[in-house]
């Protein structure tokens, strides 16, 4: 039995949680906060926008966070070029909530896929700038090591384009990106239920971000469970060190002491 | 193309010569056309008589092509022969009173004027628009003293006929004019003595624009330069005459403000008290230094704020 299942640092931080929620395009905030108590983690994604100034409320968003033990990770989405980005990530650093930031610098309109040379830029300037950089970039291996280099905390490879629920499209490059990779490998986007974060673990990720699959499915705190076990079971079912995939059939019953022999001709007519 | 009326007319450019030597006047007047110039003025202190009347009828059949105003500076008589829509008089030209009997109830009259009183009289008399400046120090008057933009507030909160801000209005100047009220601009160099003036007038008549459109999101009287409907009248001119409203940017959108500092101008938007975050210039700045850090005209201001996200 397994006892000591490792626990996974990222930029100097262990977290107790392997499983990482956005909380953008839930039904309500109150939703939002009890999927967030069902999944367990510890970080929690939001993105920088314009205030509104047109309404004089307040945005429910923190403070339904507040006074939780959460790590903070503000994305940058809206940025289409590195000083975009960067002017974000200082926004979000002069709110006080921390130095993480995940860097999304999206270059196509349809598939929302990340620019990997404007991340790259960004992720360089913000290590520079000491920030704990988590970038988002395709499931490019080369990528991901240039990212590493560049000094990311973590990098976060995406199993399939965001909020498409495609699951883990090449699980060879994910597969490739996690044996190479020196920083922890955190899944985002494309993930659409526990099976997927299962298969993303087992392959050998350290965690799963996921926002659209929690938000939109049709129970959203019952699938913020379910992807927590999802996440548990792979971690659990990778270190349990899975069978070796075969071609012909192996018996799970002893054939020794059978009753009957094999049936005469079909077999043999397999075997030649 | 029918001709537009005055009440039209928001981007108004003056002829220049000297500023495009080398490039026919009405091909650098055409393209000021092209941009979006309303109105086009005959200005010429050298040529002899017979070659003003020449550009005269040139520029008239130009604008008329157009559906565009033309004037004629100075001379009545010239505008009458050359079939313009009106004659603009300084202070040291004729009286206006003597203009009007000479061309009637069917020219339009302009007048430019100095300060507040200059303006009001011309009003009383009778004149059909205004300019009021040089807001800044302009190469076309050399020294002429500038009358900034306080006295653009002024105009804006007092004059009932439509005013031109005058004198130094670049696309670069325009945002601290506009800002002080005015939402008719006249220029001269800035267009004309671009490589690409029609470039020159589309910037400058895009300021104009976003600053219609923001009194009419904001249901403001335009001739008052647009303050928050709440406030009152006399406020809106106090604030206007104190010179200290100043114009900047704040989330993408053109604004004005009374704030000297970053805390104040959050607290003119209702934000203390909100968890909101600040940029001025591209630059972060925590709440902590709110205080410290100066609002200024043509500041970019973002405030933004945390939302759900992925």
């Amino acid at each position: 039995m397994i006892t000591n299942i490792p626990t996974l640092e990222i930029g100097g931080i262990t977290l107790r949680s392997r499983l990482f929620l956005g909380t953008g395009r839930y039904p309500s905030p109150s939703v939002m906060r009890q999927a967030l108590e069902a999944s367990g983690a510890q970080v929690v994604t939001f993105a920088v926008r314009r205030v509104d100034l047109d309404v004089t409320e307040d945005d429910p968003l923190l403070s339904q966070l507040e006074g939780k033990d959460l790590i903070y990770l503000p994305n940058t989405s809206g940025a289409s070029t590195a000083d975009e980005a960067v002017r974000i990530a200082k926004l979000a650093r002069a709110a006080g909530l921390g130095r993480w930031i995940k860097v999304e610098i999206s270059g196509h309109p349809e598939l929302l896929l990340p620019d990997p040379v404007e991340t790259l830029r960004a992720t360089e300037r913000l290590v520079r700038e000491g920030f704990t950089v988590l970038p988002y970039t395709s499931d490019d291996p080369m990528q991901a090591l240039r990212l590493e280099e560049a000094g990311a905390a973590a990098v976060m490879p995406g199993g399939a384009p965001i909020g498409t629920g495609l699951g883990i499209l090449n699980p060879f490059n994910l597969g490739w990106i996690v044996e190479n990779a020196r920083v922890p490998v955190i899944v985002d986007a494309g993930i659409g239920s526990a099976a997927d974060a299962a298969t993303a673990m087992e392959l050998g990720a350290d965690g799963i971000l996921v926002n659209t699959p929690v938000a939109k499915a049709r129970d959203p705190v019952a699938m913020a469970a379910a992807l927590k076990l999802g996440v548990e079971a792979g971690l659990l079912s990778r270190l349990a060190g899975r069978i070796p995939r075969r071609r012909s059939a192996s018996a799970s019953s002893l054939e020794e002491g059978s009753m009957f022999g094999p049936r005469r001709g079909l077999a043999g007519s397999v075997q030649g | 193309m029918g001709l537009r009326t005055l009440h039209d007319c928001k981007l108004y450019v003056i002829t220049g010569e000297n500023y495009h030597p080398g490039r026919p006047l009405e091909e650098v007047m055409e393209a000021a056309i092209r941009g979006g110039a309303d109105i086009v003025q005959l200005r010429d202190k050298h040529a002899a008589k017979a070659e003003l009347l020449a550009k005269a009828r040139s520029l008239r059949r130009l604008t008329r092509r157009h559906g565009i105003l033309f004037i004629v500076n100075d001379d009545v008589e010239l505008a009458l022969a050359s079939d313009a829509d009106g004659v603009h008089l300084g202070q040291g030209d004729m009286p206006l009173a003597e203009a009007r009997r000479i061309v009637g109830k069917e020219l339009l009259i302009g007048i430019s004027t100095h300060h507040i009183a200059q303006a009001l009289e011309a009003e009383r008399a009778g004149a059909d628009y205004v300019g009021v400046g040089p807001v800044y120090p302009t190469a076309t008057k050399p020294g002429r003293a500038a009358v900034t933009t306080s006295y653009v507030a002024e105009a804006a909160a007092r004059l009932r006929i439509p005013f031109f801000a005058i004198g130094g209005i670049s696309p670069e100047t325009a945002e601290d004019v506009l800002a002080a009220g005015a939402r008719r601009l006249c220029a001269v160099s800035a267009v004309v003595g671009q490589p690409d003036p029609a470039a020159a007038c589309i910037l400058l008549k895009r300021s104009i624009e976003r600053w219609e459109a923001q009194d009419a999101k904001h249901g403001q009287n335009s001739a008052t330069g647009g303050q928050d409907s709440v406030t009152g009248g006399e406020e809106v001119v106090a604030a206007a005459m104190s010179g200290r409203r100043i114009a900047l940017q704040i989330n993408g959108e053109p604004a004005w403000s009374e704030a000297a500092s970053l805390r104040e101008l959050a607290g003119e938007l209702g934000l203390i008290g909100r968890r909101v975050v600040a940029e001025v210039n591209g630059d972060a700045v925590p709440r902590a230094d709110w205080d410290e850090v100066p609002i200024r005209a043509g500041d970019r201001v973002e405030f933004v704020r945390f939302v759900g996200g992925g």
